[in-house]
C-alpha cells in the first residue's frame, strides 16, 4: 500500500504537471510531491500502468485487477454499499428508525400491490419505517462486529503473546483457559451472562467480543514459538531489549499478518452472534438502536401470513449477504497473503 | 493407550471444574445472586432461609466451595417456575433435543461427507462446483434466518412440513436441515479439501502404480486418512449442535433444553439456566472426550505423542 502514493504520483508527471492537473489525480500536495522520483522508477511505473496511464484504477502495479476473481469484485461491491449505508445512514433513512406510522402499519414494499414509495421497503407491524431500519441495523451491526473484533484480537493477542513469550506456568494457565472456553458452546455463555447482567449495548459488545479471543491467542502464541525456535527471540534479547521492547517491537510486527488474515474471516462470526442474540431478545434492547436480529425476530409472527413476510426476509438477505460477503472476501484474502492458514 | 486416556480424562476434569467456576462467576456478575434464585413475591424469610440454606452469607471463597459441592451433587436448586428441582426438568428436555441434534448431525454428515468425497474425486465438474458454492451458502447463512426461511417456503408455502412441534417425524426434516446447514458444509468442505490432499500423497500414487484399481485406492488408501480430519470436525460439529439447538428450538417452537433455557431467562427462572446450560456443557464436554478417543483410535501418532 505505502507504493501506492509514489506510483499514482509519477502518473500524473509523465504528462506536464500543473498544479490543477495534480489535485485532479489525487496527487497528495505539499512535501510528497516534492520528492522526485527516481527515472528508474517512473519508467517501471510507465511500463506497470502499460497503455491506461491516466488510470488512478492501476495504483499497485503488482496487484492486478484481471487477476482477482468476480465475485470478490461483486462482493466488494455489497460490502462497499453496506458500508455506505451505514456511514451515510440519517441521509439515507427516510424516517427516524423507531418513529410508527399508524397509518401505514404493515405497508408492503413498493414493487408489491399496495406498496408506495413512501416506504420503498415497507413497513412492519408497527408502521416502523424498513428501509430506516436496515441502514440503521448495518450501523449496528458493523460497529458491534468491529469494536468486539478489536476487542477479541487485542485480548487474545496480548494473552498469546504473553504466553508463548513466557512460557512454562503463564503458558499453562492461558492454555487451560483456551481449552475451556474451547470446550463449551459459546452462545450459551452468552446467553447465560445476558440473562443475569440484562441486554445492552456494552454488555453485547463485550460478550461479542469476547467469544473470539481463543483465536488470536493461539495464533499470536504459535507465532512467539516458531520465533523463539529459530532464535529470533534469544537474538534480541542478547543486544538487551527488555521483554516489553523484545515482545511489542519485535515479535508483534511478526505476528501481525495471520492475525489479521484471521480476524477478516471472524467478522463474519461475529457479525451473525450479534443478530443472532438480538433475534433471541438477548441483543440490542428493544426500540433503543435498530438491529437486523432484532427485526428478523419480530417479523416472525407474520410469516405465516401473506402481509408483512417482508419484515424478516429483507433484513435477513442483508444479514446473509454481509456475512457471506465478508467471509468470501476474507477466504480470498487468506489466499492471496497466507496460504498456509488454508484449514477448509 | 492407558495413559492417552489418563491425560485425557484429566484434561476433562479440568474442563468441567472451568465451565461451575464460569458459571459461578456469572452468577455473581448481578451482584447478589439470591435474588435471581428465589420466586419476585417470596417473603424476606424465605428469602433468609434459603440464603442460609444456600451458604450465601458465607464468605466468598466458601461460597465457592458449596458452589462446588452443590454442582458435584448435581444439586441446582428448584426451579422457580415449575416447583420441581431444576435438573429434573431439564432432564426431561433431553430426548428431544438430542432427537433434533442427532438428526441433524445425520442430515450433516450423510450429506456433508459423500459429497466432498464425489467433489474431490471429481474436481471442478459441475457437481464440485454446486458443492462448493452450496457449502459456502451454508456456512454463511445464520442458523435462525436458514430456519425462517424453510419454514416460509417448505411449512408455510407448499404445507410440506409442519410449522412447528415434534408431534410427527415430519416435524424433525425442517429444524434437522436448519440445524444441520453449517456442520453439513463444513463436513463437505473439510472432506473435499482432506481427499483432495491425501489423493495428492505418494502413497496413493504408488497404490495406483501398482495396479490398484480407482476403487480400491480410494476405499484403502485414502479415505482412512482422509477421515482423521474429519471425524475431528465431526465431533466438534455435535458439540455446537447442541449449543446451537438453542435458536432452532426457539424457531420451531420445539421442546427441547435450548427453549426451555431462553424461556427460563424470560421468566428469569435462574435454577434452570443454571441446570441447562450445566448440562449442555456435560454432553459437549463429553462428544469431544469420545471424539478425541476416536481418533487415538484412527491416527496411533495422537495417543504417543
Amino acid at each position: 500500500m505505502s507504493e501506492s502514493g509514489p506510483r499514482v504520483d509519477t502518473g500524473a508527471r509523465v504528462a506536464p504537471p500543473t498544479a490543477g492537473q495534480g489535485r485532479e489525480t489525487g496527487t497528495p500536495s505539499g512535501g510528497d510531491s516534492e520528492r522526485t522520483l527516481p527515472a528508474v522508477a517512473t519508467d517501471a511505473a510507465r511500463d506497470a500502468a502499460g497503455t491506461t496511464l491516466s488510470g488512478a484504477t492501476r495504483k499497485r502495479p503488482r496487484f492486478r485487477p484481471s487477476r482477482v476473481p468476480i465475485f470478490v469484485w461483486v462482493f466488494g461491491v455489497i460490502l462497499l454499499g453496506i458500508v455506505m449505508a451505514a456511514i451515510l445512514a440519517p441521509l439515507i433513512a427516510p424516517f427516524e428508525p423507531f418513529r410508527g406510522d399508524l397509518r401505514a402499519r404493515l405497508a408492503p414494499p413498493m414493487w408489491i400491490d399496495g406498496g408506495s414509495s413512501e416506504h420503498p421497503l415497507g413497513t412492519d407491524s408497527r408502521g416502523y419505517d424498513i428501509l430506516s431500519q436496515l441502514v440503521y441495523g448495518a450501523r449496528t451491526s458493523l460497529t458491534i462486529g468491529l469494536v468486539a473484533l478489536l476487542i477479541g484480537a487485542t485480548i487474545g493477542t496480548a494473552l498469546g503473546l504473553v504466553a508463548g513469550y513466557f512460557g512454562s506456568r503463564v503458558d499453562e494457565v492461558v492454555m487451560t483457559v483456551v481449552d475451556i472456553q474451547l470446550a463449551f458452546p459459546f452462545v450459551l455463555l452468552a446467553i447465560a451472562v445476558i440473562a443475569v447482567v440484562g441486554p445492552g449495548f456494552g454488555v453485547l459488545i463485550v460478550v461479542v467480543g469476547l467469544s473470539g479471543w481463543v483465536t488470536y491467542a493461539r495464533i499470536a502464541r504459535a507465532r512467539v514459538l516458531s520465533l523463539k525456535e529459530i532464535g529470533f527471540v534469544e537474538a534480541i534479547r542478547s543486544v538487551g531489549a527488555t521483554d516489553r521492547r523484545v515482545i511489542l517491537r519485535h515479535i508483534l510486527p511478526n505476528a501481525l499478518s495471520p492475525l489479521i488474515v484471521v480476524s477478516t474471516l471472524e467478522l463474519a462470526r461475529l457479525i451473525i452472534l450479534e443478530a443472532t442474540l438480538s433475534f433471541l431478545g438477548l441483543g440490542i434492547p428493544p426500540r433503543t438502536r435498530a438491529s437486523w436480529g432484532a427485526m428478523i425476530g419480530g417479523g416472525r409472527e407474520y410469516l405465516g401470513s401473506d402481509e408483512g413476510w417482508w419484515i424478516s426476509v429483507i433484513p435477513g438477505i442483508m444479514l446473509f449477504l454481509t456475512a457471506l460477503g465478508v467471509s468470501r472476501i476474507g477466504d480470498w484474502v487468506r489466499d492471496a497473503l497466507d496460504p498456509t492458514l488454508r484449514h477448509d | 493407550m492407558a495413559r492417552f486416556l489418563i491425560r485425557r480424562l484429566l484434561r476433562t476434569v479440568i474442563v468441567v471444574w472451568g465451565v461451575i467456576t464460569v458459571v459461578f462467576v456469572v452468577l455473581r456478575l448481578s451482584g447478589d445472586p439470591i435474588a435471581l434464585l428465589v420466586p419476585a413475591e417470596a417473603t424476606t424469610e424465605e428469602v433468609d432461609r434459603l440464603r442460609e440454606q444456600r451458604g450465601l452469607n458465607e464468605p466468598l471463597i466458601v461460597q465457592y466451595g458449596i458452589f462446588l459441592r452443590d454442582a458435584a451433587r448435581l444439586d441446582f436448586g428448584d426451579s422457580i417456575r415449575y416447583g420441581q428441582d431444576a435438573l429434573d426438568v431439564v432432564i426431561d428436555r433431553i430426548p428431544a433435543t438430542l432427537q433434533i441434534a442427532t438428526a441433524a448431525f445425520a442430515v450433516a454428515v450423510l450429506v456433508g461427507l459423500p459429497i466432498g468425497i464425489l467433489s474431490a474425486l471429481r474436481p471442478n465438474t459441475l457437481l464440485d462446483n454446486v458443492a462448493v458454492l452450496v457449502a459456502l451458502v451454508g456456512q454463511a447463512v445464520p442458523t435462525f434466518f436458514l430456519g425462517i426461511v424453510l419454514i416460509l417456503v417448505f411449512a408455510v408455502r407448499l404445507g410440506w412440513f409442519p410449522t412447528s412441534g415434534l408431534d410427527s417425524p415430519r416435524g424433525l426434516v425442517l429444524p434437522a436441515i436448519t440445524l444441520g446447514a453449517f456442520a453439513m458444509a463444513s463436513i463437505t468442505r473439510l472432506t473435499r479439501s482432506a481427499m483432495l490432499e491425501v489423493l495428492g500423497q505418494d502413497y496413493v500414487r504408488t497404490a495406483r502404480a501398482k495396479g490398484l484399481g480407482e476403487a480400491r485406492v480410494v476405499r484403502g488408501h485414502a479415505l482412512r486418512n482422509t477421515l482423521v480430519p474429519v471425524v475431528t470436525i465431526m465431533g466438534l460439529q455435535f458439540g455446537t449442535l447442541l449449543g446451537g439447538s438453542v435458536v432452532t428450538e426457539t424457531v420451531f417452537s420445539l421442546p427441547g433444553i435450548g427453549r426451555l433455557i431462553i424461556q427460563a431467562i424470560e421468566n428469569r427462572d435462574y435454577p434452570i439456566v443454571q441446570a441447562g446450560v450445566f448440562l449442555i456443557a456435560i454432553g459437549f464436554v463429553g462428544v469431544n472426550l469420545v471424539v478425541d478417543i476416536l481418533y487415538a483410535v484412527l491416527d496411533p501418532r495422537i495417543r504417543l505423542g
